[in-house]
């Protein structure tokens, strides 16, 4: 008789079972499956049921920055229309997350490049948990994180995304080797909990926050910059005005 | 000893000229690699000129395309962040941009983005397709150029396969008096822009690298490799200047290049992009190629009379100087040899021969005095009986005179086979001052040898015969003329010494050598103690038949020769 291997199917029934295992046995496993599958579906609902959103706004007292130092041959106005300072793009510069709350995966974080740079450039990320830092520009970008293991600059194609673990401690400078605007942090904390969305006007949300106490932090070069404790509850939580310097 | 001299003047004349041609080598190799320095530091601000000039150019060509109605109309609706842009509208918007970029021909951009006021991708041309949403707002030039400022860039960006290196140049689009967006032009960096940007600066060669590699390399270049230019970009990228002042210093490169490399004015230099200027010094590496490298107008210009004549005096003053030395007195010791060699002269007249051949002279008058060994003809033996002739063999041949000049004077009979010399009878007085009246002259021919060492078995061994040839009053070598005497034993100079009659015949004997010799007469082979021997047979002779105690003899001139008289003292 012909001797299959184990990852190998044996018909309909037992396409993926252990040579040899009973029927019944394979019956009773898909039981418990179903079960299983079963609370987790009630629990996510539940969870979602007893979710809040936390909003506010954040001010910059000055916004503007300093012109860029990149060398060039040409830098001359237009002559129509009075040009504009640079000013700090608060999307970019700040980043806005939750601490705290019931143990679980953070919600919310999303980590890429875009526009030509880092969305944020501060990345709080939970320690020691994977995350995907997607390059959503159209040419590769090879970032460097310092400290990391596997942090050598590695190209990352367009559309393409690399994963990256940051073990507790830091905060990681993250640089790009072919560009140098490209400069951001990894801050890893062990109480993630969500991460904000940030507007153009400093406002910023966490929509569905699991109901708890938690504090909200303001990051801004891989330090926080505010702080604060908050309750989540059921409903919309809109956190006073922040003023930052 | 002027031609002598002659030769080491051309020697250093020809060594100056070597030295002069390796300085000058030396120098031009110099000043041909400083000048190639020089150049490069030239070659670098031309260059950075002209980049900046097509900067300019490009920011310049974009201002239609930024002015066009449909694109400030798409970019004024993408910035509207409610409604954004539709697909029809991004294709039109498209199409547009390639209908002006078409119309820029040579400076059409190879990559162009329409970007919105935030800095999104409404539209572009060419590379590949970016992902939704995708934008360049946060790279510094469009960073620049959405607020307001014409600006350029040296920047990234891929092809979608690899990275590659654009001159970058942007421009705001405005609509309704507020910014609506931005156009960046991208050309990429490839050897069409080498060439062109290296036929302008002349001989050079230009490369652009990239991240320690040689990207792209003039194809025109004259003279350097890529290899040689990866060589000297490795050398720099070891440097400290070329990230702190953004340019290396000169780079020697293999095979005599030199280069500079420059760091791209813009954020490419990030990622190590820029280029790379090379020349090759025209290096000449030997003396022999000076006249390869001289150009025709310069050769032209020399004096090639001058440098014809001077060779050519300077020659003809060494073959003056040849021949007044050398060939000259050659020539006169040639004919004296001839006329010795013809008979025409017994030997060389060693005054007459020039003083570097005078020893030759002296040798050959040496020889011909032994017998020649072959080298004349056979002369006659310098010996006694040649210098007082033979007795009986003629009555003019004879040395002795006899005061008185009688024929009956006793013979000498040391010739007996050769004619006996004419002995004078002394004066009939026989005065104590003998008067000379009888004349020896030598034989003037050779005689015939005789076998005069015989006749004198008591005298001690004669010394080595003398040289034959007179001392000559023009040599002014002393050696060359000077009569050798043998040394007389010392028992005869202590017999001499304690008598007066020896010492009368020592002085005799001096002064008949001396008279020879003033006379130009060969003295080989007369010794003291032949001529002793011969004095006093005839001392003897004179004395019996005269009855005389003793006989005094004097030296005097006959005819031109030495001669000797006997006077009979009482």
């Amino acid at each position: 008789m012909k001797q299959r291997r184990f990852d190998e199917p044996h018909g309909p029934d037992d396409r993926f079972s252990p040579p040899g295992a009973p029927a019944r046995e394979i019956a009773s496993r898909r039981a418990k499956w179903s079960a299983l599958g079963l609370v987790a579906g009630l629990s996510l609902v539940a969870a979602v049921a007893s979710a809040g959103e936390v909003t506010g706004r954040f001010a910059v007292a000055n916004r503007s920055m300093p012109p860029s130092q990149d060398a060039h041959y040409w830098n001359a106005w237009n002559g129509f229309v009075a040009a504009g300072p640079a000013r700090v793009d608060l999307r970019r510069e700040f980043t806005a997350v939750l601490r705290g709350g019931a143990a679980g995966d953070p919600v919310g974080c999303s980590y890429r490049i875009r526009g030509g740079d880092l969305l944020p450039r501060t990345m709080v990320v939970k320690a020691g948990a994977r995350f995907r830092l997607e390059n959503g520009d159209g040419t590769p970008h090879e970032l460097t994180i310092e400290g990391i293991e596997g942090g050598a600059p590695i190209p990352t194609a367009a559309g393409n995304a690399r994963p990256i673990t940051a073990p507790a401690g830091g905060p990681y400078a993250v640089s790009d080797a072919v560009y140098a605007h490209i400069r951001g942090t990894i801050v890893p904390v062990d109480d993630l909990a969500a991460c904000g969305t940030i507007g153009e006007d400093g406002a910023f949300s966490f929509p569905e926050v699991p109901a708890g106490n938690y504090k909200l932090a303001i990051y801004r070069g891989g330090e926080v910059v505010h702080e604060q404790d908050v309750q989540v509850g059921t409903g919309e939580l809109e956190v006073p005005r922040i003023n930052l310097n | 000893m002027i031609s002598r001299l002659w030769y080491f003047v051309i020697a250093a004349i020809a060594g100056a000229a070597v030295a002069a041609a390796y300085v000058a080598q030396g120098t031009l190799d110099y000043r041909s690699a400083q000048s190639a320095r020089e150049s490069l530091r030239r070659d670098r601000a031309e260059l950075e000129l002209m980049l900046r000039t097509d900067a300019r150019n490009r920011l310049d060509s974009l201002g239609p395309m930024a002015a066009h109605e449909e694109v400030r109309t798409a970019l004024a609706a993408a910035s509207n962040g409610r409604r954004g842009l539709d697909s029809a509208a991004r294709t039109r918007l498209g199409n547009t941009l390639a209908q002006l970029n078409g119309q820029l021909q040579e400076g059409a951009a190879q990559l162009l983005f329409a970007l919105d006021a935030n800095g999104a991708i409404v539209a572009q041309l060419g590379g590949t397709t970016p992902p939704a949403g995708a934008g360049i707002g946060a790279f510094p030039v469009a960073e620049r150029a959405l607020r307001g400022y014409l600006t350029d860039d040296v920047l990234v960006y891929s092809d979608g396969q690899n990275p590659a290196i654009y001159r970058a140049a942007a421009r705001p689009v405005v609509q309704g008096n507020r910014y609506v967006g931005a156009i960046v032009h991208c050309s990429e960096i490839g050897a069409d822009l080498a060439n062109r940007l290296s036929s302008r600066l002349g001989d050079v060669s230009l490369a652009f690298f990239f991240r320690g590699e040689i990207t792209t390399v003039d194809a025109d270049a004259p003279g350097v490799s890529r290899a040689e230019l990866e060589t000297g970009l490795a050398a720099a990228l070891e440097a400290p200047e070329l990230n702190e002042r953004g340019h290396s210093e000169v780079v020697e490169l293999p095979n005599d290049g030199v280069g500079v490399f420059v760091l791209a004015k813009g954020t490419a230099r990030h990622a190590g992009a820029g280029y790379a200027i090379a020349r090759t010094p025209a290096v000449l590496g030997s003396p022999m190629a000076l006249f390869d490298a001289v150009p025709d107008a310069v050769m032209g210009s020399v004096n090639w009379l001058l440098v014809v004549a001077v060779p050519l005096v300077l020659a003809l003053l060494g073959v003056l100087f040849f021949f007044l030395e050398r060939d000259r007195p050659f020539s006169g010791f040639r004919k004296l040899a001839e006329a010795v060699g013809a008979g025409s002269a017994p030997h060389f007249d060693e005054a007459g021969v020039p003083a570097r051949f005078r020893k030759i002279a002296h040798s050959i008058n040496e020889a011909l005095g032994r017998g020649g060994g072959g080298l004349a003809a056979p002369k006659a033996k310098a010996d006694l009986d040649e210098i007082l002739g033979q007795a009986g063999s003629s009555s003019s041949s004879p040395y002795f005179g006899f005061a008185d000049g009688k024929e009956d004077a006793p013979k000498n009979d040391l010739f007996d086979a050769a004619p006996k010399p004419v002995l004078e009878p002394p004066g009939a007085e026989l005065d104590d001052e003998p008067q000379p009246t009888t004349v020896a002259a030598l034989p003037a021919g050779p005689p015939s040898v005789p076998p005069a060492a015989t006749a004198l078995p008591s005298t001690p061994k004669p010394p080595p015969p003398a040289p034959l040839m007179p001392e000559s009053p023009f040599d002014d070598d002393d050696e060359s003329g000077a009569t050798m005497v043998a040394a007389v034993p010392d028992e005869l100079i202590a017999a001499s010494q304690t008598s007066p009659l020896e010492r009368h015949y020592r002085q005799v004997y001096d002064d008949f050598i001396a008279m020879k010799h003033r006379l130009g007469e060969a003295t080989v082979g007369l010794t003291y103690e032949k001529l002793l021997a011969t004095l006093e047979k005839n001392a003897n002779a004179i004395k019996s038949k005269h009855g005389v105690a003793e006989v005094r003899f004097k030296v005097y001139e006959k005819n031109g020769k030495a001669a000797l008289k006997a006077t009979p003292v009482k």
